[in-house]
């Protein structure tokens, strides 16, 4: 009898929450009409009720494939959730609304937001492509084929999730101007000399590095490099500031992608008035 | 009225009880029979698993809150419906506040912090723990899962905000139903019921627990943290999941709250459950039975052995003792356990097949002691099988030994020697394995051996286990009296080679812990290594390996230890705040 009475209250469970209504609405999307909100429901309005100044709460458009949303976790004067994805990493990014926030590290960027909104962003990209310049030193023919064969090596294989690109300096400058040029544009430099190129090794240069690494052979260069060329990533801080309110986007991503995080996020994430919503919790008769 | 008069029962009642189990029937003159009855179809079993009033109570009211809850997704109007009442509540309460009734209920509403709500549920836990009542722990640990279960679920399903009034204490999450209501009424709830025992105090506990309750529902609903159905529909599951997993899964009758330490797999055969069994023995077996008491708890972890006094007509001796031995599911459990122990342990010696339920397990007994009584082996003898609680509880009724000594304690001479060891050849003859041959197992009643506590014994046991049994024999009467007379009275009933197999066979784990510690005491006496001295006596052997690995064994391993880490993992998650409790 009891088993029954359990089974019977498990299916009935089931049954409700394959039911077709407005519950359900935890994840904070962006509504098209602040009418549909039920009373009974919604994401949007418990971030709303968490910072009741903020004129504007974060919201979800359409999500890229992929990317998956966890969590809402709203409290008294602050709301948080976060983005998963496949290729960037789980909480790839946190969305966190507040009353305010601190935006002295960050500067003032344009964009497509609303005239009440101003956005600053401090984030640093390492994107997925990496440019690796070649010098050979004196362009003998001998050093010029090896530098060939060390270019044909890195554009046919991926360093970290990173796309290779090769550029040779054949240039009269002075080698140590090639060198500080490489660095400013942060850009790994391999030098082929004619000793290289009789024992087939090159030296490798780092940006940012002082010393440069000797006599490296191809597999040990290419160990290196795997070793030194950071993984493609989208990582810091956009903040949204807004009357009464602020939204931080923290980012954390790294891997394939990042290039188009920026604009994805953009498209993915919405504001919402937070005055319609109460607009309509008014004409629901909820608000006074 | 029964004449059987068989040579290894003393006195006449003894006589007269003995026709008993041959004939599997009571029609013996000195005991005053009631008749038997047999329970017509419908009627209730002696004891009935009954979930009681306040069990239906919980389960009514857990079906109301999830028709409520269904209610919510298919007629979505009645949300608005509810969230009209709560706010005329709310707002009536906004009214009411002032700055000095704010303050009390801000200090109210810490009741519902995790801060008030841990420390009471660890502190449960360790009670339970230095109690070592394991199944209230798991009871515990079970329904705070189920409610942790069941309030994020709902939380994130119904997805509701917190009501729109003036909102002025702190808050986490969606606001229906109440996690912090259902937390703490669900600790107080496994609290109660773990905690104290059946009755007044439980009942005194409770109603303080709805009272703490209550005022955690008023703060909140003061405060603006919660619209009223979500802080009632916190408190009901959060009691009702607490009062239904104790009563479906840690029954009283069965798990009693006993607050002291020691072996606690007893049944407790007072109350109701004492009233049935005496029913029962008086329906089914036709005996009026006057008490019963447990006895010789001490030496029986399997079951819960009683002395049950019966009446008779005869006027010199107007009782009769039986013996009786009550199985409940927690002995079945016990015993499930105890074999994966012994595989883990001690490797794959044996098929150590599961019993699939109480009454299989009775069952099981009662056969062994009619196959020994029809080997001609000197055992109890078996009266019947008396049902409690159908599945769940069993008394299997035998004969009393009365003034039966442990070979341990009584005067062992040739003619106990001989008795012993002419029992091991009569397994043998029959096919039959004890499996637990130690001192407390093998009685002289009236200078004659008996074997008693035949759960273990098996039908068509391995050579190796019969060759072990006669070791264990073999130790039993080595620790009692000379060694080499006892190896040479072996050999009247088994070869050189036997003897030299079973200690070949034998070492420190296939021995029983008794026999063992008697051992430990005899060498510490002085004494010579009893197993080395037979092995010494007999031909040589090569030992045989006790330590054998099987796929099984290999399985239970692995899961007892991934079962260790998880448990460690889930004490360091919980005491570090990330867990559920």
């Amino acid at each position: 009898m009891i088993r029954r009475a359990l089974v019977v209250l498990a299916l009935a469970l089931a049954a409700s929450a394959c039911g077709n209504s407005q519950l359900g609405l935890s994840v904070p999307v962006c509504p098209a009409d602040p009418q549909v909100i039920s009373a009974f429901s919604g994401a949007i309005m418990l971030e709303m009720q968490a910072v009741e100044t903020a004129e504007f709460v974060p919201c979800l458009n359409d999500l890229n494939a992929g990317w998956s949303y966890e969590d809402l976790v709203p409290e008294r004067g602050l709301s948080r959730f976060w983005l998963d994805s496949d290729r960037l990493g789980s909480h790839f990014l946190e969305v966190t609304l507040t009353p305010a926030c601190d935006v002295s590290s960050a500067s003032l960027a344009g964009g497509r937001m609303d005239d009440a909104v101003t956005e600053f962003r401090d984030v640093e990209l390492i994107g997925s492509n990496v440019t690796i310049v070649i010098v050979p030193v004196t362009g003998q023919p001998a050093e010029a084929e090896h530098a060939r064969s060390i270019e044909s090596e890195l554009e046919a294989r991926q360093i970290n999730d990173r796309n290779v690109f090769v550029v040779f300096d054949t240039s009269d400058d002075p080698l140590a101007d090639k060198v500080a040029v490489a660095a400013r544009r942060d850009r790994p430099m391999i030098i082929v000399d004619e000793q290289d190129a009789l024992a087939k090794t090159a030296t490798l240069q780092m940006p940012g590095e002082s010393q440069s690494v000797r006599g490296l052979e191809l597999n040990d260069l290419l160990d290196r490099l795997d070793d030194l060329l950071p993984k493609p990533s989208f990582v810091g801080t956009w903040y949204r500031v807004f009357e009464g309110g602020c939204i931080t986007y923290e980012f954390d991503a790294s891997g394939p992608g990042v290039d188009r995080l920026a604009g994805d996020v953009e498209d993915a994430l919405g504001l919402f008035p937070a005055a319609e919503v109460r607009q309509a919790l008014r004409s629901a008769g909820l608000l006074g | 009225m029964a004449e059987i008069n068989p040579p290894h029962t003393a006195g006449r009642l003894g006589s007269e009880l003995a026709g008993i189990g041959a004939r599997r029937e009571l029609r013996i003159g000195s005991l005053r029979l009631t008749g038997r009855r047999r329970r017509p179809s419908g009627e209730k079993p002696p004891l009935p698993r009954e979930l009681r009033a306040s069990g239906w109570f919980w389960v009514i009211t857990g079906l109301i809150m999830v028709l409520v809850w269904i209610s919510l997704f298919v007629f979505t109007e009645t949300t608005n419906w509810w969230t009209d009442r709560d706010m005329t509540v709310l707002r009536w309460l906004q009214d009411l506040r002032s700055d000095g009734v704010t303050k009390v209920m801000d200090a109210l509403h810490a009741l519902g912090s995790q801060w008030f709500i841990r420390p009471l549920r660890w502190a449960t836990i360790l009670v339970l723990i230095f109690y070592k009542r394991w199944r209230h722990l798991f009871g515990l640990l079970g329904a705070l899962f189920i409610v942790m279960l069941l309030v994020n679920g709902l939380e994130l399903a119904v997805a509701r905000p917190r009501p729109f009034v003036d909102v002025i204490g702190p808050w986490t999450g969606y606001s229906h139903p109440s996690a912090p209501v259902a937390g703490l009424a669900v600790t107080f709830g496994v609290m109660g019921m773990s905690l104290f025992p059946k009755g007044k105090g439980r009942n005194r506990f409770m109603t303080g627990a709805e009272v703490i309750v209550g005022l955690l529902i008023v703060a909140r609903l003061y405060l603006g943290v919660d619209h009223p159905s979500d802080a009632i529909f916190g408190a009901l599951p959060g009691f009702a999941v607490a009062v239904l997993v104790f009563k479906l899964f840690v029954p009283e009758s069965v798990f009693p709250v006993v607050n002291k330490r020691g072996v606690t797999a007893h049944l407790d055969v007072g109350g109701a459950r004492g009233a049935a069994i005496k029913q029962a023995v008086q329906d089914q077996l036709g005996i009026e039975l006057l008490a019963l008491e447990p006895f010789g708890l001490e030496g029986s972890g399997g079951s819960t052995p009683l002395r049950l006094t019966v009446a008779s007509t005869d006027p010199n001796q107007p009782e009769i003792h039986l013996f009786a031995k009550l199985y409940s599911q927690t002995h079945l459990r016990s015993d499930r356990w105890y074999k994966v122990g012994r595989t883990i342990l001690n490797g794959s010696l044996e098929d150590e097949v599961k019993f699939s339920s109480v009454r299989r397990l009775v069952e099981y007994e009662d056969y062994i002691l009619l196959r020994m009584q029809e080997a001609a082996l000197p055992s109890a003898e078996p009266y019947g099988i008396v049902e409690i609680t159908p599945e769940r509880e069993y008394l299997l009724v035998t004969e009393f030994l009365l003034g039966a000594e442990e070979l341990g304690d009584a005067i062992v001479d040739d003619a106990v020697i001989d008795q012993a060891l002419l029992i091991i050849r009569k397994l043998w003859d029959a096919g039959l394995a004890h499996r637990d041959i130690k001192p407390a197992n093998v009685m002289v009643h009236d200078g004659e051996v008996k074997l008693i506590d035949v759960a273990f014994a098996t039908v068509r046991p391995s050579p190796w286990r019969q060759a072990v049994d006669l070791a264990n024999m073999m130790i039993v009467l080595g620790l009692r009296h000379d060694p080499a007379h006892v190896y040479e009275a072996a050999l009247n009933y088994f070869t050189p080679d036997d003897v030299a197999e079973a200690f070949a066979a034998t070492s420190g784990i296939t021995i029983p812990t008794q026999s063992r510690s008697a051992h430990k005491q005899y060498v510490a006496a002085g004494e010579p290594d009893l197993l080395q001295t037979f092995k010494d006596m007999a031909p040589p052997c090569e030992p045989i390996s006790v330590q054998r690995w099987s796929r099984r064994r290999l399985a239970l391993t692995a899961g007892a230890v991934l079962g260790l880490l998880w448990f460690a993992g889930f004490v360091v998650e919980n005491l570090t705040g990330a867990g559920f409790v």
